[in-house]
């Protein structure tokens, strides 16, 4: 995933897979071309030793016509036998009418009785290998069926007019080979049996001019055929001929190529320097040679070749010329120098990233890692590589939850997770890591690419947070739980006390004392005013601890709840007027809202103002683009100048009115706060007071 | 309709029970009232009951020493998970925690929640209430 959005270079991966592709091409033709520059040279070396056999035996040969005699004639052969035939366990027999003489393996050995001939030869013949006979006549010398089954077949005649013989000179190529006489119709016969190389030359030479012309087609069809330019040339370096690929590659035709200098045409000043000493040191030195340069086109242009060349010989083994393939490699070149630059700009990235980079195949064996890699798993480069990452990285633990991960890379997707890696020293380490699989130039998945990094000092960090998290939550509830415990124990013996008083103020002993009555009501009063405090501080504590709960508040049921609630505080008439401008619901938390307005309703209510004939209290709600303001308005005794500062604090009272904690407006500041709102307080001794709230429309 | 209402009042302070019983007789009813300050002891008595003489309403308290009011409960349905379902148990607490309100959703026999203390009021609705019911089953 990380690999892919790496790449600002776009489509990098698209160019790789081509470069990767045109590589294999590259590849596939370089080992073509090498096969046919191997064979050139191995042709080469044949001729070289076909030359030598030739000479040789065309000095025999030319002894053998010379003889005058039969006698010169054997001895001649002989001699020929003990110089090149005997060495290579061939096998010479030389026919008479009276003898056969059968030189083998370095020996001689004569039979005058011809009906030995055969047998003596068919032994023979069959102890050198396994042979099948076969039968040879005049005919059958030129065409017989048997002997196709040679690769080679060379017939001599030799005739000498002064002593009347005649000979001729058979000699078959073959591992296999075997023969016998039905009929003696010669005067002699020089027959050679698997005389592998030598006979094969002078067979060569025979045929050696449409040998060439043949072999020569070959080549040049191969080269053709594999898009391979190819250009001959003599040894002045003169263009003898350049078939159709070559002229394509350079926009040339054959025929203004034809008799033109290859140097000095195809190659600007700086290449022709190198090139030159490669083709002075095939000419002089006969050194072939595989050489990458730049050649030029017809309009100038420059392309990138790759040209193995090798020496041409003539028949006398000569250096006439050269032959040179050439190969078009300025597309992978371009592609070369491009991705080079591009893979220089991404390892450049990769390296500086401080994030580890590893490339791993389908096996998790390691291809590459960066720098921050090592830095981060303690080993260098060279341990890395080749290694199997599941192995060497990860304990049992760690393998076990790789596996996940492996089997979704399978899957060709991408995933983050963190993971435990064991550290070359041994140290276990957390890791984050990003996985992406990586596919091949068909598309497949060759293995998957993973951006690391070390988030142990995080993690630590993290849990650490997260146990004095844990921590804090606990304490948190406990202390929660104490408060309640005490607010619960403070309020039962003062509800018990709110309850006898109840008692005795609806009970039937109707005796009490007005001033006791009096009393009564006031302990009413105090032990209110005690519960109170104790709900409050109770609240107080919650309010600083506990999360916001945003819900969708029904505002004006809310509203008319809380004012059934507190109409009753006092005797007097109160004109509540509410106008919710069409608001019904809006998102707040609702314990805490109810807190507020309750607080401030029930103070508009409880300070009215007694000279004032109607007694009001508005209720007003509206709304900006992001935040609700209210307004509670009322007419009652307003608040003194210099206290308008301090009625928000703690414990502070304006009046000493009985009802009042002095925590009232405190947790109303305290609340909106924790709601994220503001509260503005306005009032004017007499007239009345008028609180405006405003709170955020939205909580994230 | 039953002609005595039967009133069990668990609370450890033993104030309220007075107060309560004090309301109760103020109903000028046929009733019975039964006291407990211990919940342990409030359990064994239920225990012991047999199913025709289990009270009509009963009143608990939540925070008590040895057993709070849910765990006397679940002692309850532990030994006689077949008289649950003839109680109608009213919480009185003078607890302010929103999860003892929550947990006592829990119980289908917790038929209501009050804060303490209860005034006349709330016993005239509570026993009202039972008595439409009795009247709802009797038709």
């Amino acid at each position: 995933m990380i690999s892919r959005k790496l790449d600002d270079e776009e489509g990098f991966d698209d160019k790789y897979a081509l470069l990767q592709n045109e590589n294999l091409k590259l590849q596939d033709k370089l080992k073509n071309y090498n096969n046919i520059q191997q064979e050139l040279i191995s042709a080469n070396y044949l001729r070289d030793k076909q030359l030598e056999s030739y000479k040789k035996l065309n000095f025999y040969i030319k002894s053998f016509i010379q003889s005058k005699t039969i006698q010169n004639f054997k001895s001649a052969v002989s001699e020929a036998v003990v110089d090149i035939f005997s060495a290579e366990s061939s096998m010479v027999v030389f026919v008479t009418k009276n003898d056969v003489t059968i030189y083998t393996e370095g020996l001689e050995k004569k039979e005058h009785n011809p009906d030995n001939i055969f047998r003596a030869i068919e032994n023979i013949t069959l102890n050198v290998s396994e042979r099948a006979p076969f039968y040879l006549t005049e005919k059958h010398i030129n065409n017989h069926p048997a002997l196709e089954k040679f690769e080679r077949i060379l017939v001599r005649k030799f005739e000498s007019k002064e002593e009347n013989f005649q000979f001729f000179i058979i000699g078959m190529v073959s591992k296999k080979m075997a023969f016998s006489f039905d009929k003696l119709n010669y005067e002699g016969l020089l027959m050679f049996d698997n005389f592998s190389e030598q006979i094969y030359s002078i067979l060569k030479h025979r045929l050696y001019k449409e040998n060439l012309i043949e072999e020569t087609e070959k080549y040049r069809n191969v080269i053709a055929k594999l898009n391979l330019g190819l250009l001959e040339l003599d040894n002045t370096d003169k263009i003898l001929y350049a078939d159709e690929n070559f002229c394509k590659l350079l926009g040339y035709t054959n025929d203004e190529l034809k008799g033109k200098y290859g140097r000095q045409t195809l190659f600007d000043d700086e290449s022709r320097q190198a090139m030159s000493k490669h083709v002075e040191g095939l000419f002089n030195e006969d050194i072939s040679f595989v050489h990458e340069t730049e050649m030029l086109t017809k309009q100038g242009e420059k392309r990138n070749m790759l040209i193995s060349a090798v020496p041409n010989y003539s028949v006398k083994g000569e250096i006439i010329g050269a032959i040179g393939v050439h190969l078009d490699i300025t597309n992978q070149k371009n592609l070369e120098k491009k991705l080079f630059l591009e893979k220089e700009k991404y390892r450049s990235i990769i390296a500086n990233m401080n994030l580890g980079l590893l490339e791993v195949d389908n096996y998790e064996n390691i291809l590459l890692a960066n720098n921050s890699f090592c830095e981060i798993s303690g080993y260098t480069e060279d341990e890395l590589i080749g290694k199997n990452a599941f192995n060497t990285l990860l304990n049992d633990k760690g393998r076990i939850s790789m596996k996940k991960q492996i089997s979704i890379r399978l899957k060709k997707e991408s995933s983050v997770y963190e993971a435990e890696i064991i550290t070359k020293q041994g140290e276990k380490r957390t890791w984050l890591i990003s996985g992406a699989p990586n596919f091949g130039v068909k598309g497949e998945l060759v293995g998957s690419i993973g951006i690391h990094l070390d988030i142990t000092n995080q993690k630590n960090l993290e849990s650490k947070l997260l146990n004095s998290n844990n921590n804090l939550k606990k304490i948190n509830k406990e202390l929660d739980t104490f408060v309640y415990r005490i607010s619960h124990d403070l309020r039962t013996p003062v509800l018990s006390i709110m309850g006898l008083i109840d008692l005795i103020q609806h009970g039937d002993d109707v005796d009490m004392s007005d001033r006791n009555k009096e009393y009564i009501n006031l302990m009413l009063d105090s032990t209110k005013r005690l519960d109170k405090t104790i709900q409050e501080i109770l609240y107080f504590s919650r309010n600083s601890k506990l999360e916001l709960q945003i819900q969708s508040v029904d505002i004006q049921k809310l509203i008319n709840h809380i004012y059934d609630d507190i109409k009753y505080v006092n005797k007097r008439d109160i004109i509540f007027e509410t106008n919710f401008n069409n608001i019904h619901f809006i998102d707040s938390d609702k314990a805490r809202l109810e807190i507020v307005l309750k607080n401030i309703l029930s103070n508009s209510v409880k300070y009215f103002n007694p000279n004032t004939d109607k007694c009001f209290v508005k209720f007003d709600i509206s709304q900006e683009k992001t935040y609700y303001t209210i307004s509670i308005t009322d007419n009652g005794i307003g608040i003194e100048k210099e206290f308008l500062d301090r009625i928000f604090e703690m414990f502070f009272r304006a009046t000493n009115n009985a009802y009042g904690t002095g925590l009232g407006l405190f947790l109303v500041k305290e609340t909106i706060e924790k709601l994220k709102g503001r509260i503005k307080v306005d009032s004017q001794i007499n007239v009345g007071t008028k609180f405006i709230i405003t709170i955020p429309k939205k909580y994230n | 309709m039953k002609t005595k209402l039967k009133f069990l009042l668990i609370d450890d302070d033993h104030v309220f029970n007075f107060l309560h019983s004090k309301h109760i007789e103020k109903l000028e009813i046929d009733h019975d009232v039964t006291c407990f300050e211990s919940p342990t002891k409030a359990f064994w008595y239920l225990n012991n009951l047999s199913v025709d003489s289990l009270p009509d309403i009963i009143f608990l308290d939540i925070n008590m020493p040895e057993l709070n009011g849910f765990e006397l409960l679940q002692k309850v349905i532990q030994e006689r998970e077949e008289i649950m379902n003839n109680l109608n148990i009213f919480i009185v607490t003078s607890s302010l925690n929103p999860t003892d309100y929550e947990e006592s959703k829990k119980y289908d026999s917790i038929k209501g929640y009050y804060n303490k203390p209860i005034d006349s009021e709330k016993l005239m609705t509570t026993v009202n209430w039972l008595l439409n019911k009795d009247l709802e089953k009797s038709i």
